[in-house]
């Protein structure tokens, strides 16, 4: 490759890595000043590009106009209503994995509110120059291009004299530090926090539509366009600017030369391309310490577990009942309740992983298609039953594998280096039509356990119900055993874990390995149910998917998981349901599974026991009073009051 | 004829004030009147609601019951934020400091509850009487010494020119010179007329207090000039007998 060629794809690089320097201190601005790391930043520059395009191409406003509309006015907008109504009310004081939760919920809402409004045809925006350019040194520059890397300068300068000469600036890095002290000096905090996300959207908004030119108008690219942002933040430890803009730097051009000096023809890279900026991220979390940031421990409502016979029994019950039951349902009833069955025990998983031991997880669903696409390949070569084993100690080696270099990573890092792993698989696994066969899907035999034929739909059914009651009391036995209260001891407080001696690598690396080991067979028998698996279906976004779902239903306990997963698949159905019965077609179910998803997300967050939780917490309401009117028939013994300190005074 | 003269309103006034955390009540009914210009000290043992009653007063936390007036005007429920450009300046518990700001940028906060008031002019009163955080001006404050972010915090009181002024446990954790240094810049603003208002959790305030209110278990227990109060301490901190 000539020189030429090369000084090309550095303005490419560079100009690309303007974008994500800008998109990145619009991150690191929010996370600095109300401490929520915001999935969604990417997603709503996503919505502002489209709300350009509108104004811009499909009312013909001039470009001046419908930028000054939407980075003056509707940035800003959605900036300060998504502090006024979901940070300040749902996240002050929260978790991490509160945060984390909401954030990824709105990026769910604000994908299917655009998903709604514009529909999925692809559309292109025109450049703000236009195809203007000029020619410096036999080197075609695009005016477009000059304009992206001068707004970045200006962003960087005019950032950097806000935060360190304004009032305004110096107070959004003191309600950092202090909200209560602000108000103590006279400072509405919440002013203050509002114009900081108004600013953050601001810049997202900016990324967004200075980078659209150059690609499709599309939901998801531009939504996760913002990863090679995170990577920036994370260089500049989502505090420094300058770090952070070096960091863009570096990410964008190493990125656009790999893309482009990579041999074209290898299946691999061509697989590994879209992953890049995840691989690139992911290298900056583990090279680049984080800084520790304090962590509210939070009370979790979870109920102690029943005594051992009586889960025993119970999941023994269940699977009477689904013999009972599953003459009478439909294939499709049956096959529909099966995969409900099956998410149960992916969500048990996780539940384990999250719920009992405070490890974020965004990859749940990629260790099920581990499992998947270990019982897939090995097909009737091998017994069914070995077969699953296979694919289960798969899962979880690949699960230890993985919690290894990510185990001194906490919080928000975690989830982030999780999202990369789980994006790198589906580039380098599930899109590999190597191992995925014709078509990238692949078959996956029935089960034939010890010479049994299970391969029929009841059989199937019976056969979830079984595994369910088996996770379920995996899962109890756990939270029972010595090893559940080391787990809890690690969520609640990993110093204080240390300090009583306990070895947090064992530890985090046990509850990794088992998570997946228990993903990866329950992936297993969902391929087994489904007869064909394709990368679709262990797509990243699933696993996000199910963590707000278990969120939603409640993420500590089983009951939680098992809603959660019911809902998860039934929701699609009923959409399609409704969709069809309206007209509505697909566009229609595909906006509001996002949008439901995501409100409900943003509606439960602050409670970690969840809809299952609250539904425990009714019934007590409503049982309790009847119980306590049955007891008064009988005579109850008189309480006399205590006279109120009498004790102190005497 | 003369309309006869009415006394100032108090600068502060409690009636009743109940406050929980949660549904425990730590404050059950408290009665207190702070004179304006006098110096109040509030003493009482660990937990016995000293910081919640300033928390109280300076808008911080809500009551559930009660009412906090202020020269007069009954500001219960009024935000923190208000209450401080309206001339309250209450130096909390612990470090009042924004630690990842520099001394600079500490002081420039400050002009919030300062209307008018340029960052350069606040600088120049805190620095010509704490030289030291002049030498530390763009320093981080959260690597500043203890009493250095005491003095810090309490400059504000110094530069903002507040009606009144509520301390929580300053000394906390300081070596003696220190306390007695912070002590005297307190006594000093207490003379030009600031009302003053002290929560200590030792009594050695009680030499220069006009009044000492003694708390325990969320409630006043005495009240009354040092003198008087001296004999009640003892049983106040050790309970009923001592």
């Amino acid at each position: 490759m000539d020189l030429q060629t090369f000084f090309t794809f550095l303005v490419l690089g560079v100009t690309i890595s303007a974008v994500y320097a800008i998109s990145a201190t619009g991150l690191v601005v929010t996370y600095t000043t109300s401490g929520v790391f915001n999935f969604a930043h990417g997603a709503v520059g996503m919505f502002l590009a489209f709300v350009y395009w509108e104004l811009r191409v499909h009312r013909g406003w001039p470009s001046p106009l419908a930028l000054l509309v939407t980075l003056g006015v509707v940035a800003p907008v959605i900036g300060a209503a998504l502090d006024l109504i979901v940070m300040r009310r749902l996240l002050r004081g929260a978790s991490v994995a509160t945060k984390l939760v909401v954030t990824l919920a709105l990026l769910f809402a604000f994908q299917g509110a655009a998903l709604a409004i514009w529909g999925i045809e692809l559309r292109t925006v025109p450049g703000l120059w236009g195809d203007r350019s000029l020619t410096i040194a036999g080197l075609v520059v695009t005016w477009d291009q000059i304009t992206t890397v001068l707004t970045a300068l200006a962003v960087a300068f005019g950032l950097r004299l806000l935060f360190r000469q304004t009032r305004l600036g110096v107070a959004m890095r003191a309600v950092v530090d202090n909200p209560e002290l602000c108000a103590v000096k006279g400072l509405d905090p919440n002013g203050v926090t509002a114009a900081s996300w108004a600013l953050g959207s601001m810049l997202a908004g900016l990324a967004a539509i200075l980078i659209a030119p150059g690609l499709n108008l599309e939901v998801n690219t531009l939504s996760l366009l913002v990863v090679s942002a995170y990577a920036a933040a994370v260089v500049g430890r989502m505090q420094s600017l300058p770090a952070t803009f070096a960091g863009a730097l570096a990410l964008g051009i190493s990125q656009t030369l790999l893309v482009g000096y990579l041999p074209q023809d290898n299946e691999l890279v061509r697989n590994l391309k879209p992953a890049m900026p995840f691989l690139l991220l992911f290298a900056a979390l583990l090279l680049r310490p984080e800084r520790r940031l304090p962590e509210r421990a939070r009370t979790h409502g979870e109920p102690a577990p029943p005594p051992l016979g009586t889960t025993i029994g119970l999941g023994a019950g269940a699977v009477l009942a689904a013999l009972v039951v599953s003459g009478r349902l439909s294939d499709f009833q049956l096959l529909v309740g099966s995969k409900a069955l099956l998410f149960s025990c992916i969500t048990l998983s996780l539940v384990l992983l999250t719920g009992l031991s405070g490890q974020v997880s965004l990859m749940q669903m990629s260790f099920a298609g581990i499992g998947a696409v270990v019982v897939g390949k090995l097909g009737a070569d091998v017994p069914w039953l070995l077969g699953l084993l296979l694919a289960a100690v798969t899962a979880g080696v690949v699960g230890c594998l993985v919690a290894l270099p990510v185990l001194r990573l906490r919080g928000i890092y975690l989830a982030l280096c999780t999202l990369a792993f789980a994006i790198l698989m589906d580039g380098l696994v599930f899109g590999n039509s190597r191992l995925l066969g014709g078509g990238g899907t692949l078959a996956v035999p029935r089960p034939d356990i010890l010479g049994i034929d299970v391969s029929s739909e009841q059989a199937m059914f019976v056969l979830a119900t079984a595994a369910v009651a088996l996770y379920a009391n995996v899962f109890l036995a756990v939270r029972r055993s010595a090893f559940g209260r080391m787990l809890s001891a690690l969520r609640d407080s990993p110093t204080a874990s240390q300090m009583m001696g306990m070895d947090l690598t064992g530890v985090k690396l046990r509850v990794f390995g088992l998570s997946a080991l228990l993903a990866g067979s329950a992936g297993a028998l969902l391929g087994a149910l489904q007869v064909r698996v394709g990368a679709l279906d262990f797509l990243y976004f699933r696993s996000l998917t199910v963590l707000l779902v278990a969120t939603i239903f409640g993420i500590t306990s089983v009951s939680g998981a098992l809603l959660g997963a019911g809902f998860f698949v039934v929701l699609p159905e009923l959409l399609r349901a409704v969709g069809s019965a309206d007209g509505g077609g697909a566009t229609g179910s595909q906006a509001l599974q996002p949008l439901i998803i995501g409100l409900m997300a943003i509606a439960v967050a602050r409670r970690p026991e969840g809809l299952a939780g609250q539904l425990r917490l009714w019934l007590h309401q409503r049982v309790d009073p009847l119980v306590g009117r049955i007891r008064q028939t009988r005579p109850a013994p008189v309480s006399v009051p205590v006279p109120e300190e009498a004790a102190v005074r005497a | 004829m003369p309309e006869p003269e009415l006394p100032d309103p108090p600068a502060i006034e409690l009636r009743g004030v109940r406050a929980a955390y949660g549904s425990i009540e730590v404050l059950h009914g408290i009665d207190l009147v702070v004179p304006a210009g006098s110096i109040v000290a509030i003493l009482g043992p660990n937990g016995a609601g000293k910081t919640t009653t300033l928390k109280v007063v300076s808008g911080a936390m809500r009551p559930t019951g009660g009412a906090v007036l202020m020269e007069g005007h009954d500001v219960t429920g009024t935000s923190a934020d208000r209450l401080a450009r309206a001339g309250l300046c209450l130096i909390p518990e612990g470090r009042g400091v924004f630690p990842n700001l520099t001394v600079r940028e500490n002081i420039l906060m400050d002009t919030f509850s300062a209307p008018g008031r340029s960052a350069r002019d606040l600088e120049e009163v805190a620095f010509a009487r704490f030289p030291r955080l002049g030498e530390r001006r763009n320093q981080l404050a959260g690597t500043l010494s203890g009493g250095e972010q005491q003095m810090l915090a309490l400059a504000r009181a110094l530069t903002t020119e507040p009606a009144v002024l509520l301390l929580d446990e300053l000394s906390m954790g300081l070596a003696p010179t220190i306390v007695s240094e912070l002590f005297e810049v307190v006594r000093s603003l207490a003379g030009e007329g600031i009302t003053t208002v002290i929560v200590e959790q030792f009594a050695e305030v009680i030499a220069f207090a006009d009044q000492v209110a003694v708390m325990a278990q969320g409630r006043v227990r005495t009240v009354g000039t040092p003198e008087a109060v001296a004999e009640h301490l003892a049983s106040a901190y050790l309970g009923a007998g001592a």
